[in-house]
């Protein structure tokens, strides 16, 4: 980037390729005024108590999320692992996932509705509403295995009204306002176990973009590792950098 | 995390008052006779983290069959220091 900053490395260095086409609209819209995602949770909560709890629960709603998390741990969890193994296994990738406890859904929940530092309160938040409760990742190599992941997530999930792919954004092609550098293409997706549906957030990324959020995550977005200012910056530019060398990957590749 | 192989390890992350990440153990599938005796391991970690109501975390990663993981505690270590500090035996 020399002197750049990302943005004006972002104007004159333009990513070429299928990640930086405009992020698809088709798995987010299910029809005007209502959301792919918002349809499938009102499904889901609808069907399921526990996932109508808000903060505060009783005994009685507690024991209730206790008992839906573990549905997730010991249901979800193996059948997430199954089908994102095999895409990592497809794209040689690398799989992970990750599964709340039910105290650490409700410290969301508590969270959420009361609002946290940065972000207002959403009145009526409750568990259903953590669709990360289940989170998935898988880290390829670099952008030719990101195209061929995405493919590959079109081709099992697929497309359309549809589509297991509820929620699809594309940080590549629109970056987030509050962290421009950050890299990732994470999807919401919907799965069933013992014929009850659930989601799954599964997130798409290089394996410099993964180092590079995973910093910047750890020591300046919630801050598990303490910092200096000038650490900050350094992490700061380090994800900025790892951006721009997944963008000048893309543009050798695509001449 | 299936029928066929057990090259997968759960490694469990809490949350303490405050909000600090603390990694606290590690279920190596490999140790288990089968992918199931580890899940049930996990259900019981899982019941365990839920019945003293602390927030975690539990990350399933692949692993090679020779490949070494981070130097935490077994599940059965985390479990023996918990119960000697709180006092609390598991449930039969």
């Amino acid at each position: 980037m020399a002197d750049q900053d990302l943005d004006e490395y972002r104007a004159s260095h333009p990513g070429r390729g299928p990640l930086f086409d405009t992020a698809p609209s088709e798995p987010n819209d299910l029809r005007p005024g209502e959301s792919h995602k918002a349809a499938y949770l009102r499904v889901c909560k609808k069907q399921d108590a526990a996932r109508r709890v808000g903060a505060n629960p009783t005994d009685d709603e507690y024991s209730a999320v206790v008992e839906y998390c573990s549905r997730l741990r010991n249901a979800v969890a193996p059948r997430v692992w199954s089908e994102v193994s095999a895409i990592a296994g497809e794209v040689d990738g690398i799989a992970s996932i990750r599964t709340k406890n039910t105290a650490d859904v409700l410290d969301k929940v508590t969270r959420m509705s009361s609002g946290t530092s940065g972000r207002s309160s959403r009145a009526g938040y409750e568990v259903g509403d953590v669709v990360d409760a289940v989170g998935a990742r898988v880290t390829v190599p670099d952008t030719e295995a990101l195209e061929r992941a995405l493919v590959e997530v079109r081709s099992r999930f697929g497309t359309g009204p549809q589509s297991r792919v509820l929620e699809l954004e594309n940080m590549y092609a629109a970056p987030k306002p509050h962290n421009r550098a950050y890299r990732v293409v994470p999807l919401l997706i919907s799965t069933e176990a013992d014929g009850q549906p659930y989601t799954f957030e599964l997130q798409l990324c290089t394996r410099r973009a993964s180092i590079a959020s995973d910093l910047e995550h750890n020591t300046i977005y919630k801050a598990y590792v303490e910092s200096t200012p000038i650490q900050q910056t350094v992490v700061r530019r380090m994800q900025a950098e790892a951006a721009a060398l997944d963008q000048q990957e893309t543009r050798r590749r695509y001449k | 995390m299936n029928d066929f192989d057990n090259l997968w390890a759960c490694i469990v992350h809490v949350k303490k008052p405050g909000g600090d990440v603390v990694t606290v153990f590690v279920i190596d599938a490999r140790r288990y006779a089968d992918d199931q005796a580890a899940r049930d391991v996990i259900s019981e970690a899982g019941q365990f983290l839920d019945d003293r109501r602390v927030p975690a975390e539990f990350e399933y990663i692949q692993v090679r069959r020779d490949q070494p993981l981070p130097d935490l505690p077994t599940w059965e270590d985390y479990q023996r220091q918990t119960e000697s500090v709180d006092g609390r035996e598991a449930k039969p």
